[in-house]
């Protein structure tokens, strides 16, 4: 886990999980903790896809969900990464940070129990995407 | 033992990698050809459950057979490449993924050898992951059929 090298991610208070080129994905800090519990086969399937989605490649939909609905206040898409077996997804929103493309991971769904997402948490993602986006629209650190 | 657990992580690491690598090129040849999965299970003779176990996250029974009757199906051959790493880099595979993010124009993948190959050279496949090379080497085996 790599502290945020730039001024925007620090107002963001996140973490680089996995960097490649001009693309990054990142975790609000106060999640560090749940994915560094995560077992290694977990985590390494995630950053392996995480790595995968830097690089611009396409993704199966086992391992990510480009679609999760949007929030309600910025009309921001919500996406997902997923790790099927242990019915996790990490969900997030993409957007150019910092003049990167950045994919910030929010919140989480880590006692799901069926392949529908959970409304409320959802809910509660969106809310923390809608909240993250005022901050850093406050800042003017978000472009796109 | 901190040495066996650091090794053992970093192999499940470079499982994992190699892995969604794999269904991340099936993938995109399928999309790329529009093949759905149930074309690619007639194709390769095995059931629709076979080809979602091939997909899913445990991977499980996906053999070197089955990796060539997939890409046989999709008209490609597959062709392997090895680059050598060493232990330096094998030291913490999850870490120096981490690590990428401070300094990712000087890091390497790990399997990637920084020493024996010259990385300038752009025919190279060490020039960026060898995996993600497999997507630019494949070759569409429809090239080399005879016509009837």
């Amino acid at each position: 886990m790599t502290d945020a090298s730039d001024d925007s991610l620090s107002t963001m208070d996140c973490c680089v999980l996995e960097e490649h080129g001009q693309a990054r994905v990142v975790i609000k800090r106060s999640m560090v903790t749940f994915f560094e519990s995560l077992d290694v086969r977990s985590r390494a399937r995630l950053k392996s896809v995480m790595k995968l989605w830097c690089e611009g490649r396409k993704l199966t939909p086992e391992m990510f969900n480009p679609n999760e609905g949007r929030t309600q206040k910025h009309n921001v898409m919500l996406q997902a990464f997923k790790r099927n077996q242990i019915k996790l997804r990490l969900y997030g929103f993409c957007s150019t940070i910092g003049g990167k493309k950045t994919f910030v991971i929010l919140d989480s769904d880590p006692s799901k129990k069926q392949n529908k997402a959970d409304p409320l948490i959802l809910k509660r993602a969106k809310m923390h995407v809608d909240h993250l986006v005022d901050t850093l629209k406050s800042e003017g650190n978000l472009n796109g | 033992m901190a040495d066996a657990n650091a090794n053992e992580r970093n192999s499940i690491f470079a499982e994992e990698a190699f892995v969604v690598e794999v269904q991340s090129l099936l993938h995109e040849i399928m999309e790329e050809k529009g093949i759905s999965r149930a074309d690619l299970a007639r194709s390769m003779n095995v059931s629709r459950a076979r080809i979602t176990q091939l997909f899913s996250d445990e991977c499980t029974n996906f053999t070197v057979r089955l990796l060539a009757r997939a890409m046989y199906a999709l008209e490609e051959t597959p062709t392997l490449a090895r680059i050598s790493h060493s232990a330096e880099q094998l030291t913490d595979l999850e870490q120096s993924s981490v690590n990428s993010a401070t300094k990712v124009e000087h890091v390497l993948p790990l399997w990637a050898e920084t020493e024996l190959i010259d990385m300038t050279d752009p025919s190279c496949p060490a020039n960026d992951n060898i995996f993600a090379g497999l997507a630019h080497i494949r070759q569409p085996r429809a090239s080399f059929r005879i016509a009837a």
